[in-house]
């Protein structure tokens, strides 16, 4: 039998409660609620939610970073969002995932992904030469599709009232996805920019659970906006990117921003609702589900802006049971899809996602962050669900009406 | 009636209404009971008889009876589906609007509110499913489906269901606004898996639950024996899975032995559903102008009451059956004093109070204190007594009790000899012993309870640790005791680790308490089994090794520099000496009980016997103060004057043939010897069970209501002759017809006090009239009012059966409860 010897005093708990974010851990009732309800359900592997938080309680760090549990946790808060005392996994898993005795567990993916993004302002490490090549490359491109000199895809244009900040796949295996976003704000027929400085909407120094690192992520971009007086930052469509920079931005910070933060789905909704731009219901006519993406829909509250995005590109939305505060992570969230190793991992926590799916029998499935989008993709092929996998505001590109 | 008589509104016609109603009409108090819904009863009235073999003492099928009781009773007018629209205060008291089916004003003295509760709907809770999936269903339905005979309904067609519990739904969450624990629901679950196990012996049982409330030594027997057979396992679940099994239920769970998250499948999945305040009971409280409790209970103390308004049962908090009963009762009496009617009509007997320690101090100040005049016959030296107008023998033994209730000749061994003292009722509070607690290892490092109280706080080291149940399985007291010291020494600063199996978190406040703890950084440890633990001293500290529920698999140690375990608690050493003097039965655990939930919490079997504290229940300071209420309540109705209906029984002087079978049999020590040393019954102690008529092989004993020519004159040819006692079978018939069941109409139906009054000659008298079958129909054993008089009746039968060879088709004996009417429906069915 393995054996422990409780701590009094140890880094998890004085962290936990020196944060006092969130509640105090010492409150967990030991209910099991929070067991029951993991995204994970059976699989194999993955986080047992009341172990991680009893280890956190007893003062036995040693035992949760080597428990695995840690990196399995999808940080998706399923578990918190019935727990009697509302003890936040988010925070607990993050705590400890950034204590030093964790940094052996760390992926290497993760690792290098926060230093790029420090250093050079992307995940990826793309340069600012690189960024400024390939946007004009791109700017170059658009114009020419369009057949208009104004339809540009502009960056570091100060006053502008939108600045967009990209998925780093946007700049790198998905560039299209980046025109489709330019062709939307060519029809809001607003000045809008992008920055080369910084030009990433993840933080993975939130999936590490370093604040700090959070933190000076987080203000890169708040200061980049701030130079170039945006009025608005326009986030791509990211559950994590839209918790850290929507949800806990001021928190995190320390202080109000002079700009206001919204994410793709919301401003185009906005300009749908207001008449400036107009989709096409019948792009799907084949009924459509969603998939509320956690950080998006249970940790921000956003659930109907992209219900009713969507249901101005479709004759039908359908919903996954369950959905909305109770729905299923697709598994690849917490930091777990940006680990590169994790494949065979993340097709077992996503399996009651791609269970959900197939019993909701669609042909369309769509949501509203890129990372959800690509673990859904990956589901979708290895359970072979004929189900093709879109996000809602590359959809309403496709549904635009243009005159 | 007078025109001075007084009068009370009761509103709510549940358990507390009504047992109200019935000591306010033996007090001469004219009642108007409001009831919203069509029929009285309220929700015990839907409560399943919980018995398997014998009773479960649950209590519910007390309701039908008091419904009976209350319906027929004189002065009291009964509203249904009416309520209270709106109450004026006059100068003698109030008068009230009633709206509904009635509609008018009615003028009172005094306000009861007896509304009892709701079940917590879980319907907000849509992980769940409740309302979706056909089979999960809560307790409340649970108790339908078994009271209706139909639970097979929902289970498969094989013979082993899996069946979950899920307790704590809608309890114990600050997030639902009800950090409460329900305190009944553990018990209900238990009751049930028990009922279930009974009907279905292969079914395959589990209760999640978040800590067992086991309280009181009975229950905790029944839980021993019942966790061989179905599955207690901790943790809760939160969320209910449709589609995983076919035609299955799923839940998510931790592996209790290896902590990996797996799938459980069942058949039907039951929540526990706590209990809230009932419906609008808030805007009735603002009508009256008294103030809920935060989450909307009524659980103020008496003076924060507007005067003439009261309050009885769940509409205060959370209540078993049993205890709301006696609520209502203690509230009513307590309105008569307020009313000024018991002073004049009550005598006031000197009651003795048989005990040592402080609990038999306490009780014999309050009766005093209400006038009683007091004998405190105390078998400890040094107790301290405030009142010096208690007549105190000290290092003294009850050794003989004869006569009965209002004139009982105690025999008093003491330091002066033998003594004697006449008394009219007797209260045994004999407290408990603490036996130092067993271990192997002394240390002053491992100090008991008791001592760790008296520890001066300087000594108190950093490291403190409790053991909750080292010397045996939690109790109350002890751990609220630990409760409150580990809170106190964690706000000041001591790291404190308290271990346990499961915290019990009494009364309303007890989550409330427990939450502090934990917000105040008190670790509770949760050891998976408590005997698995162990300790020892390493460098100067105290090492703690054990298994944490939650984290299977791991042996865990925890140092500290002082480690409390509680004594252990045994019976004190005279209480089975009081039980055999008084007559009396003792538990399992040589404490002494009334065997019967009749006569709980504090009477007995034998009238003007009452019993307070630990020497019979596992209670607290709240309890206490509650069970003395009850025996001054139950005191104050002993003074009347006849058997409960007039219809005691009598010896015939010349036919007697002083065998003293009666005096041997009467279950309630009614008969006494008089000095020719013949047999006489009293009727204030008589219950008029019948039992003595029965068995007096002279023949000699009648009851007027009930001679054995009346017991049979309606007997003719019909099919079916049944014998019913009038508290259960009877009661179970009336309920299956106010339900509209279809039953076999070639049934003729006597009814007695007590089957125990049915003899041989009267089972055969109506087969000779030509019945084609005989039913004798009782109460479970252990129900019984009269205890084995029942029991006695079902021997009687079976004796019969086998030694005449008779078809047991012809002569059977049943027990069916008051809320049993499915029973009754198909014992007496053409096909049984
Ligand atoms: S994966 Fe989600 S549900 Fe499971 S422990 Fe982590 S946060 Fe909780
Ligand atoms: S749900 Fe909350 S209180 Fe319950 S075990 Fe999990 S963390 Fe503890
Ligand atoms: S006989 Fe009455 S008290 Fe006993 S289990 Fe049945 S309903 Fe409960
Ligand atoms: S612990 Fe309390 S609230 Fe939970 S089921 Fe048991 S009695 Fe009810
Ligand atoms: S009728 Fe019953 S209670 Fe009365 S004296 Fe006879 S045996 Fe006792």
């Amino acid at each position: 039998m393995n054996e422990a010897t409780l701590i009094n005093d140890a880094p998890l708990l004085s962290g936990l409660n020196k944060h006092q974010t969130g509640d105090n851990i010492s409150e967990c009732l030991t209910c099991g609620v929070c067991s029951s309800r993991c995204s994970w359900y059976d699989g194999e592997g993955g986080p047992v939610p009341r172990q991680i938080v009893r280890m956190a309680q007893l003062g036995l760090d040693d035992l949760l970073i080597e428990s695995g549990m840690l990196w399995d946790c999808m940080l998706c808060n399923r578990c918190t969002e019935e727990c009697p005392v509302g003890i936040n996994m988010d925070q607990v898993v993050r705590q400890a995932r950034s204590l030093q005795a964790a940094d052996k567990i760390m992926p290497e993916d993760l690792k290098a992904g926060v230093k790029n993004r420090l250093d050079l302002g992307d995940v990826n490490g793309l340069t600012q030469e690189e960024f400024v090549e390939t946007i004009e490359w791109l700017s170059e491109e658009f114009t020419d599709e369009v057949g208009d000199p104004d339809a540009v895809i502009p960056y570091d244009q100060k006053g502008a009232r939108f600045l967009y900040l990209p998925n780093p796949r946007e700049l790198g295996i998905n560039l299209m996805h980046l025109t489709a976003m330019a062709r939307l704000f060519y029809s809001f027929k607003e000045p809008w920019t992008m920055s080369s400085r910084h030009t990433d909407v993840t933080n993975w120094g939130y999936f590490i659970g370093n604040d700090d690192i959070s933190r000076k992520m987080a203000l890169q971009i708040v200061e980049a906006t701030e130079d170039l007086e945006a009025e608005t930052l326009v986030l791509s469509e990211c559950g994590h990117g839209y918790f850290v920079l929507k949800t806990l931005l001021e928190k995190l910070i320390g202080r109000k921003t002079k700009f206001n933060v919204v994410a793709m789905p919301e401003l185009t909704l906005d300009m749908v609702e207001k008449g400036i731009i107009k989709l096409n219901p019948a792009t799907l006519d084949e009924p459509v589900a969603y998939h509320d993406p956690c950080n998006l829909g249970r940790k921000s509250g956003v659930y109907d802006i992209p219900r009713k995005l969507l249901a101005f590109c479709c004759k039908e939305i359908v919903e996954l049971t369950p959905n909305r505060e109770h729905g299923v992570c697709c598994g690849g969230g917490g930091g777990i899809l940006q680990d590169s190793s994790s494949h065979k991992r993340r097709m077992i926590s996503g399996k009651p996602k791609a269970d959900q799916i197939r019993a909701a029998s669609v042909k369309h499935l769509v949501t509203a962050c890129l990372s959800c989008d690509r673990q859904l993709g990956e589901l979708v092929k290895h359970y072979d669900l004929g189900v093709q996998v879109h996000t809602v505001v590359s959809l309403a590109v496709e549904a635009l009406v243009t005159n | 009636m007078s025109d001075s008589q007084k009068s009370v509104l009761i509103l709510g016609g549940g358990v507390a209404g009504l047992s109200a109603a019935r000591t306010m009409y033996e007090r001469g108090v004219a009642v108007n009971l409001v009831e919203k819904d069509d029929h009285l009863g309220g929700k015990a009235m839907n409560w399943a008889c919980m018995a398997t073999k014998t009773c479960e003492n649950c209590g519910a099928c007390l309701t039908a009876e008091l419904v009976d009781q209350v319906s027929h009773q004189a002065n009291t007018t009964i509203y249904t589906q009416t309520e209270l629209s709106g109450l004026d205060r006059n100068n003698q008291g109030f008068e009230a609007v009633l709206t509904g089916e009635y509609s008018g004003r009615v003028v009172v003295d005094a306000v009861l509110m007896a509304t009892g509760f709701s079940p917590f709907d879980p319907s907000a809770l849509k992980s769940l499913g409740y309302g979706s999936h056909e089979k999960v269903i809560t307790t409340v339905e649970l108790n339908d489906l078994l009271k209706m005979g139909q639970i097979s309904k929902l289970l498969p067609e094989h013979s082993s269901p899996k069946i979950a519990f899920i307790q704590c739904v809608g309890s114990r969450n600050r997030k639902l606004d009800r950090n409460y624990c329900s305190q009944v629901c553990c018990k209900i679950s238990l009751r049930h898996a028990n009922k279930l196990i009974h009907l279905y012996p292969e079914a395959d049982i589990t209760v999640l639950h978040m800590d067992l409330q086991v309280i009181g030594k009975e229950f905790r027997t029944f839980t021993e024996k019942l966790s061989n057979r179905i599955k207690l396992v901790q943790g809760v679940a939160a969320e209910i899975v449709s589609d995983r099994q076919e035609g299955k239920l799923t839940i998510f769970h931790e592996d209790e032995t290896i902590g990996v998250r797996t799938a459980l499948h069942f058949d039907l999945i039951v929540l526990s559903v706590g209990l809230g305040p009932s419906e609008n009971f808030g805007e009735l409280a603002l009508k009256l102008g008294v103030k809920p409790d935060p989450w909307g209970f009524l659980s103020l103390s008496r003076s924060d009451f507007p005067k003439g308004i009261y309050a009885a049962g769940t509409a205060r908090g959370p209540m078993n059956i049993l205890n709301a009963i006696s609520e209502g009762r203690i509230t009513a009496s307590r309105i008569t004093n307020d009313l000024n009617i018991a002073a004049d009509t009550e005598k006031k007997f000197q009651v003795a109070v048989v005990g040592a320690g402080n609990e038999a101090v306490l009780v014999s100040d309050a009766l005093s204190k209400e006038g009683y005049p007091v004998v405190l016959i105390d078998s400890g030296k040094n107790i301290f007594l405030k009142d010096e107008y208690i007549k105190h023998f000290s290092n003294a033994r009850l050794v003989s009790v004869e006569g009965t209730v209002g004139n009982f000749t105690l025999g008093i061994a003491g330091a002066e000899g033998n003594q004697k003292e006449i008394v009219g009722a007797v209260v045994v509070a004999n407290g408990v012993e603490r036996l130092q607690p067993e271990t192997n290892l002394h240390s002053d490092r491992v100090v008991t309870l008791e001592d760790f109280k008296d520890y001066p706080e300087g000594k108190i080291p950093s490291k403190v640790a409790f053991w909750m149940d080292y010397s045996g399985p939690e109790n109350k007291n002890n751990s609220r005791k630990i409760l409150e010291m580990a809170t106190s020494l964690a706000g000041k600063g001591k790291i404190v680790h308290v271990l346990m199996e499961k915290m019990l978190v009494h009364g309303l406040m007890g989550q409330v308490s427990y939450d502090a703890a934990r917000k105040s950084g008190v670790k509770f440890l949760r050891i998976s089994d408590r005997t698995s633990g162990d300790f020892s001293i390493e460098g100067g500290q105290v090492k703690l090794a054990y298994e944490d529920t939650t984290l299977p698999g791991m042996k865990i140690f925890v140092y500290c520099d002082i480690l409390v375990i509680p004594e252990k608690i045994v019976p004190s050493k005279d209480t089975s000496l009081f039980a055999q003097v008084l007559n009396q039965a003792l538990d399992t655990e040589g404490f002494i009980q009334s065997p019967n939930s009749r006569y709980r919490p504090v009477a007995s079997p034998r009238k003007g016997i009452f019993f307070a504290g630990n020497c019979h229940d596992e209670i607290d300071e709240d309890d206490l103060t509650t069970e003395i209420s009850a025996i001054l309540a139950g005191l104050g109705y002993l003074g009347r004057n006849g058997s409960p209906q007039g219809q005691a029984a009598r010896v015939i002087e010349n036919e007697c043939i002083k065998c003293l079978t009666c005096l041997r049999i009467c279950p309630h020590g009614a008969v006494v010897l008089l000095s020719s040393n013949k047999p006489e019954i009293i009727p204030e102690a008589c219950f008029e069970c019948g039992l003595c008529v029965s068995n007096c092989p002279a023949k000699a004993i009648r009851q007027e209501a009930f001679l054995d020519e009346n017991l049979v004159e309606m007997a003719k040819e019909t099919d079916t002759f049944i014998f019913a006692c009038e508290r259960s079978a009877f009661l179970a018939r009336n309920e299956a017809r106010r339900l509209g069941m279809e039953m076999n109409e070639k049934v003729h139906i006597q009814t007695v006090r007590c089957t125990g009054r049915i003899g041989i000659e009267n089972m055969f008298a109506p087969i000779l009239k030509g019945a084609d079958r005989v039913i004798v129909a009782g109460c479970y054993e252990g129900n019984c009012r009269s205890m084995e008089s029942g029991a006695f009746a079902k021997r009687r039968i079976e004796h019969t059966i086998a030694d005449l060879g008779i078809d047991s088709n012809k002569l059977s004996f049943y027990p069916v409860a008051a809320n049993e009417p499915d029973k009754f429906k198909k014992i007496t069915s053409d096909t049984e």
